[in-house]
């Protein structure tokens, strides 16, 4: 993916503050962060005329008290980076990045990235218990700390989680962090039509094991993501992948366990085991996100309909990779169609989603030449207190989020 | 004490305000009747007291907008409550004005297994969600050790953590949205049952916000699985810091056990008085220790705990036999700060956090200063996550004892701070520690968080004097004069 190229890069924190602060005090630049650059968002925006700000010198381990199961990094450190840290103390970040060795930390946060494994591990928010960041006026603030546990204030961790850098530059970020597990495994239940997902996803329900990724991908998802996945047990329609991770004799129980539970379901599937090599099985379930052609949009329903959810998406045309146990899908046109087409199908796949209390957000992508398309507004009232929260800390407009969806403008 | 100075000055209760508040809740969703009121005056902060001129109880987010809309009519501070368990003062009506409690709102909306969520209102006891969930296979996994009285809304405001949450996560790794109130009296729902929300955390902004950010009406918890199987260990020590040393070990070791709470003598023996559970009353301190999972995996977790333990020197590590002996252990643990009425008339419970390697350094710490200013402490709390509770035992009555504890109080918390670590892991700033606060932020990490509450709550009538110091402020405004203790202390 081409990367954009920062405008100003600065070195340290402080020197990001003065920056800022001359800015403030000076042009009132438009300012957009850079992390990694690899968000497909950049796609879809080619003309930049904000500033680009980029963190990647901002890579440093401030602080890694092992024992304590706690790191405190600068927020353009990488996500292999990080994780080869915590590696070397057998811990680790329990976080499935795309394109992790450009991915930083502050473009996780900002973008409230999260994979597969969300489902037993949780998302980012889970990890992070302090956070560093410099708002348009060149003040540097923080929120939370270098603890575990800790209420002492508002948690402004939250409020920068998702904020795509519309309220502040994140500069640095304190996270708790877990053992590393030794194995992993797999069951592979082929899908014959993809309706039958919901039997599966519905028996997961009273399982006795404990999964941390449950995964349902249509046909073309998986045929896009071919020869690089080798893993995969797919059918004609796609597959479910449910996996576990842990000690070895966890790992091994709770496939055995699944495979007869599905079993007597009359449900057909495969395990598999791997104790060393685990990173691949976790590359491949991420792959889709993790596409040299990226996937141009999400969407989140609730975990109960995400089957309708693919069974719709795939009729218009779609290929749909989904983390189905947490409702949450990603998708991309599967064919190449015409961009008014495109812009059709998306149109009523979203009104499909919304009609389902979920909704869907345009990313970015190649495919669209044009205005993106529009993706489900943020609900009213939400969308009243973004603004108001942005007047307080940005009321110049200074810093430009990813997307419109929030601006200093009264809405 | 009450309290003679009240900084948000606003105008007094009319007979009109108050009768316009009667219609909306009812003649008995309403008590304005000084001795009504007393019990209003504090929640389990007792240190600090002021009455407000009016509790209401409403039934249903309409009444609570309409609430809320009238105070901001008649310009009246207004303060959310749920069961008053608050333990930093969160609930204190500081100047007045209408307490909202929402002990009323207390249904269970909705429970939906295949989603993984509940929907409940604010004033739902904690320990009712989990008992109507029993035998689901799912349970809420928050479990303060006041479950058996707190609200799930209490919870939210305060983010609440308990035993379980060194491996489950505190309240806001439970939250998936809400429906709040905001000052202004207009609604907004954040977040539900979808897993990822548009824009940014909302939800997990307003979980902690301690009654500032308006009143939560409704709450939508994630349902977590119930473990296949507990290991519950009793692990004795005969020193405070061989059992500090122990947990050192056992998270270094990179074990994440389910719970891990320490118990020093001062309350194996108030708790041995109160549930003859057969605590050895001469041991130092004793662990509770629970490793849960899958049947397959919780052996091979307690074995490893049980080495590790002996390793430093434990003198006996034994194992809850009976799922009867694992629930009278979690009962001594839970109620353990009821039994302290056995050791004292009042006592005033600590929440500062440490780095959980430096956990010995502060148990030492806590010893000295309780030699020092001659106040009796003892200790029972959330060790695997670092979070101390010490008690400080005292009689309310002779004010030289309440300045040593306020005295030993700041003490304690100014070390957890130097030691890396925060004021408060679980029960809030409140009234109580806002002196603390510029201690631990700058002046512009409060500036911030000033203006984001200004953005939510502009008129500054909900829960006013809470958590944040006005600017520049040492944060003690409230406090009245005649309160030498708190005085002496700051
Ligand atoms: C709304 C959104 C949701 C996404 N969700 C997912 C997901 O759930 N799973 C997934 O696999 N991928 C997701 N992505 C893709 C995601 O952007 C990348 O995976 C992310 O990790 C990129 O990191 P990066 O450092 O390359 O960020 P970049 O591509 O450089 O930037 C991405 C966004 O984050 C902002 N940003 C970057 N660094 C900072 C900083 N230090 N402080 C403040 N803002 C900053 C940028 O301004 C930009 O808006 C999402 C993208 C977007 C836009
Ligand atoms: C014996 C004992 C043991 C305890 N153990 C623990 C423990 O293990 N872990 C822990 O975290 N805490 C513990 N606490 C502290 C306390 O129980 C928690 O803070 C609890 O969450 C408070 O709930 P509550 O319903 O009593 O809330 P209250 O005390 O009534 O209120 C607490 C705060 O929340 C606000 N609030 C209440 N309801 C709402 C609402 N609906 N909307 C907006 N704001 C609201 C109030 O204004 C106040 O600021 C303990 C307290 C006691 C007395």
């Amino acid at each position: 993916m081409p990367r954009p190229n920062p405008e100003v890069c600065p070195e340290s924190s402080a020197e990001l503050v003065a920056w800022m602060t001359a800015n403030h005090s000076g042009p009132k630049r438009s300012v957009r962060a850079l992390g990694g650059g690899s968000s497909p968002v950049w796609n879809s925006n080619p003309a930049q005329t904000a500033c680009l700000l980029g963190t990647s010198r901002l890579n440093r381990v401030v602080e890694y008290p092992a024992r304590d199961m706690t790191i405190t990094v600068e927020a353009g450190i990488s996500m292999d980076q990080l994780q080869q840290v915590l590696a070397a103390e057998g811990q680790r970040l329990p976080l499935d990045v795309p394109h992790s060795d450009q991915a930083t930390l502050g473009g996780v946060l900002a973008t409230n990235t999260s994979g597969c494994r969300r489902y037993g591990l949780g998302t980012i928010r889970d990890s992070l218990i302090g956070v560093s960041a410099c708002d348009a006026q060149g003040r540097l603030f923080k929120s939370g700390g270098r603890v575990v546990k800790n209420v002492a204030g508002y948690d402004l961790c939250k409020m920068l989680i998702g904020s795509e850098g519309s309220l502040a530059i994140i500069t640095q970020a304190t996270l708790k962090v877990l053992p590393r597990p030794h194995s992993a495994g797999v069951v592979w239940v082929p899908l014959a039509a993809l309706g039958d997902s919901e039997a599966v996803l519905a028996s997961l329900v009273t399982t006795q094991t404990r999964p941390v990724a449950v995964e349902v991908w249509n046909r073309t998802a998986v045929d896009e993501c071919l020869p690089e996945v080798t893993n995969v047990v797919t059918g004609p329609e796609g597959f479910v992948c449910i996996a576990f991770e842990g000690g070895d004799r966890e790992v091994r129980w709770q496939t055995t366990k699944l495979s007869e539970e599905l079993r007597q379901l009359r449900i057909d599937c495969e395990s598999r085991l791997r104790s060393e090599a685990t990173e691949t099985l976790w590359a491949d379930l991420n792959s889709f996100q993790n596409h040299r052609l990226p996937p141009q949009f999400k969407l989140s329903v609730r975990p109960s309909r995400i089957v309708e959810v693919l069974v719709k998406g795939t009729r218009l045309g779609f290929s749909l990779a989904t983390h189905a146990g947490s409702g949450i899908g990603w998708g991309k046109a599967a064919e190449l169609v015409s961009p008014s087409d495109f812009a059709d199908r998306l149109s009523e796949f979203r009104q499909f989603v919304e009609n389902l209390q979920g909704h869907l957000r345009w990313l970015g992508g190649s495919a669209v030449e044009g205005n993106p398309p529009a993706g489900t507004p943020l609900p009213a009232g939400t969308e009243l207190l973004l603004h108001k929260l942005k007047r307080q800390l940005d009321p110049d407009g200074i810093l430009l989020p990813g997307c419109p969806a929030i601006s200093s403008r009264t809405p | 004490m009450p309290l003679s100075v009240s900084i948000p000055s606003h105008s007094p209760i009319s007979s009109d305000f108050l009768h316009q508040l009667e219609t909306i809740v009812g003649a008995s969703g309403l008590l304005s009747a000084r001795e009504d009121l007393l019990v209003y005056e504090c929640d389990g902060y007792t240190i600090e007291k002021n009455s407000p001129d009016v509790v209401v109880f409403p039934t249903s987010t309409a009444q609570v907008i309409q609430i809320v809309q009238l105070c901001q009519r008649y310009q009246i501070p207004f303060v959310p409550r749920g069961a008053g368990t608050s333990l930093a003062g969160g609930c204190l009506p500081v100047g007045g004005g209408v307490l909202i409690a929402l002990t009323r709102m207390r249904r269970i909306l909705e429970v939906n297994l295949r989603d993984r969520y509940a929907v409940v209102e604010p004033g739902l006891v904690n320990v009712h969600l989990t008992n109507h969930l029993k035998g689901s296979g799912f349970h809420y996994a928050p479990d303060p050790s006041s479950q058996g009285a707190c609200t799930v809304g209490g919870n939210f405001a305060t983010n609440s953590g308990g035993p379980h949450t060194l491996k489950y996560g505190v309240t806001v790794n439970h939250v998936l949205g809400a429906q709040v109130v905001l000052p202004d009296g207009s609604v907004v729902e954040l977040g539900g049952p979808c897993e990822d929300s548009l824009g940014c955390d909302l939800t997990g902004l307003f979980v902690g916000n301690e009654g500032t950010f308006g009143i939560c009406t409704q709450i939508t918890v994630r349902l977590t699985r119930d473990p296949a199987a507990y290991r519950t260990m009793l692990a004795v020590f005969n020193s405070v810091r061989d059992a500090t040393q122990a947990i050192s070990e056992i998270i270094g070791a990179g074990i994440i056990p389910a719970a891990l709470e320490l118990m020093d003598q001062g309350i194996i023996e108030a708790v041995e008085a109160a549930f003859h559970f057969g605590f050895p009353l001469d041991a130092a301190a004793v662990l509770l220790i629970e490793v849960d999972g899958l049947e397959v995996a919780v052996d091979d977790e307690a074995t490893q705990i049980r080495g590790l333990c002996e390793r430093v020197g434990a003198r006996e590590v034994r194992s809850a036999n009976s799922p009867q002996e694992r629930t009278l252990l979690w009962k001594c643990r839970k109620q353990a700060f009821g039994a302290i009425g056995r050791l004292s008339p009042s006592y005033c419970t600590q929440d500062g956090v440490v780095p959980r390697t430096r956990l010995p350094e502060i148990l030492d710490f806590i010893l000295e200063t309780s030699q020092k200013h001659q106040i009796r402490i003892v200790n029972v709390f959330h060790a695997g996550d670092g979070n101390i509770h010490p008690i400080l035992l005292f009689d309310e009555r002779d004010t030289d004892q309440v300045s040593r504890v306020l005295a030993a109080s700041d003490e304690i918390l100014e070390k957890c701070i130097e030691l890396g670590g925060s004021v408060t892991g679980e029960h809030g700033i409140g009234v109580e520690k806002i002196s603390l606060m510029n201690r631990l932020f700058s002046e512009v990490d409060l500036a911030v968080m000033r203006e984001v509450r200004d953005a939510i709550n502009p008129s500054g009538l909900c829960s006013p004097s809470k958590m944040l110091p006005t600017a520049g402020g040492c944060g003690m405004e409230h406090v009245e004069k005649k309160t030498p203790g708190r005085r002496a202390a700051l």
